[in-house]
C-alpha cells in the first residue's frame, strides 16, 4: 500500500469538499478519490454524454478501485491505471446499452474532403452550453478519436501513456491527434 | 487617493472598480478562443466537478464493505500480481 501513497503523494490539488459530506476511508482511498474523483467523473461523462449515467460510472470505477487499491503495483501510474478501468468500464456501459453511435459516425475521411476550421482557433461567443456543444461534437466523432481527444486534454498523461490507454504507439497517438482536431473543429462549428 | 477621504467614496470607488473588473471578464468570457480541441476540453473539464451525490453514494456503498487486504502471495510475487 506504501507504493500506493507515494504514487498518490505528488497530488494535484483536490477539489474543494463541502464540509457535510461523508469522510471516506480508509485514507489512502479518500486521497486517490479527493484527487482523481473529477478527471474520471468527466472522462466518463463525456464518453457516456450522460450526467446520471456518468455518476453511476464513476461510482463503480471508484468501488473497483476501493477494491483492488492494494493490487495496485505502481508499474503504470495511478491515473493511467484509473483511466484504464473507466474506459473499459464506460465501453461495457455503452456496449450493454447498444443505443449510441450504431451506424451513426461517418468514416473518418469525410473531414478530410470538407473546407474545415481546423487550422484556425475555435471562437466561443457564448459560453452558454458549451458542454451541450461539446457533447454534440464528441458524439458525432469515431469512438478512437473522441477518447484521444479526452486523454490528450489531460496535460499530465504522455503521449506514451495515451498510446498504452489506446494500445497503439505514440508514433500513432500524434498522427491520428491531428485528424481527430480536425475531425472535432468541423463537427463543432456545426453546432454554432 | 488621500487617507482623508470620506469612507463612502472609498466604498463607490471600489465598487466602480469590481463593476468594471466584472465587466471585463464578462468581455473575456463572451469571447473565448482556444487553439486546439484539446485547450477546449481543458478547459470544460474545468467547469464540471462530481455531484456531491457520488461522493455520499460510494460512502454508504464502502461502509458495507471492508476492504480487500493485500495478499500474501501478491506480496511474494510482486513481480506478476493480476491487475485488475
Amino acid at each position: 500500500m506504501a507504493s500506493v501513497v507515494e504514487t498518490v503523494a505528488p497530488v494535484e490539488t483536490p477539489s474543494p469538499t463541502p464540509p457535510a459530506t461523508p469522510a471516506l476511508e480508509p485514507r489512502e482511498f479518500a486521497a486517490v478519490y479527493e484527487t482523481y474523483s473529477r478527471p474520471v467523473y468527466y472522462l466518463a461523462l463525456r464518453l457516456l454524454g450522460d450526467a446520471s449515467e456518468a455518476e453511476d460510472a464513476a461510482h463503480d470505477v471508484f468501488l473497483k478501485v476501493f477494491r483492488h487499491l492494494g493490487e495496485f503495483r505502481g508499474e503504470s501510474r495511478l491515473r493511467t491505471w484509473l483511466y484504464r478501468i473507466t474506459i473499459n468500464h464506460c465501453r461495457n456501459r455503452l456496449q450493454t446499452w447498444q443505443r449510441r453511435h450504431i451506424g451513426t459516425v461517418p468514416d473518418d475521411r469525410v473531414w478530410d474532403n470538407l473546407p474545415s476550421p481546423a487550422d484556425s482557433p475555435l471562437r466561443l461567443l457564448e459560453t452558454k452550453e458549451l458542454g451541450q456543444r461539446i457533447q454534440q461534437t464528441l458524439d458525432a466523432l469515431p469512438e478512437e478519436y473522441r477518447l484521444l481527444l479526452l486523454l490528450v486534454a489531460d496535460e499530465r498523461l504522455s503521449y506514451e501513456q495515451v498510446a498504452e490507454l489506446t494500445h497503439q504507439t505514440a508514433d500513432a497517438v500524434r498522427g491520428k491527434l491531428h485528424r481527430a482536431r480536425r475531425a472535432f473543429a468541423v463537427e463543432f462549428s456545426k453546432t454554432a | 487617493m488621500s487617507d482623508m477621504e470620506p469612507q463612502s467614496s472609498k466604498f463607490r470607488l471600489q465598487e466602480q472598480r469590481q463593476a468594471a473588473a466584472q465587466q471585463q471578464s464578462g468581455q473575456q468570457q463572451a469571447g473565448l478562443e482556444f487553439a486546439t480541441a484539446e485547450e477546449l476540453l481543458r478547459h470544460d473539464a474545468a467547469q464540471v466537478t462530481p455531484p456531491p451525490t457520488l461522493r455520499q453514494r460510494l460512502h454508504l456503498t464502502l461502509r458495507g464493505q471492508k476492504p480487500v487486504k493485500r495478499r500474501w502471495w501478491h506480496r511474494l510475487f510482486a513481480r506478476n500480481p493480476t491487475e485488475p
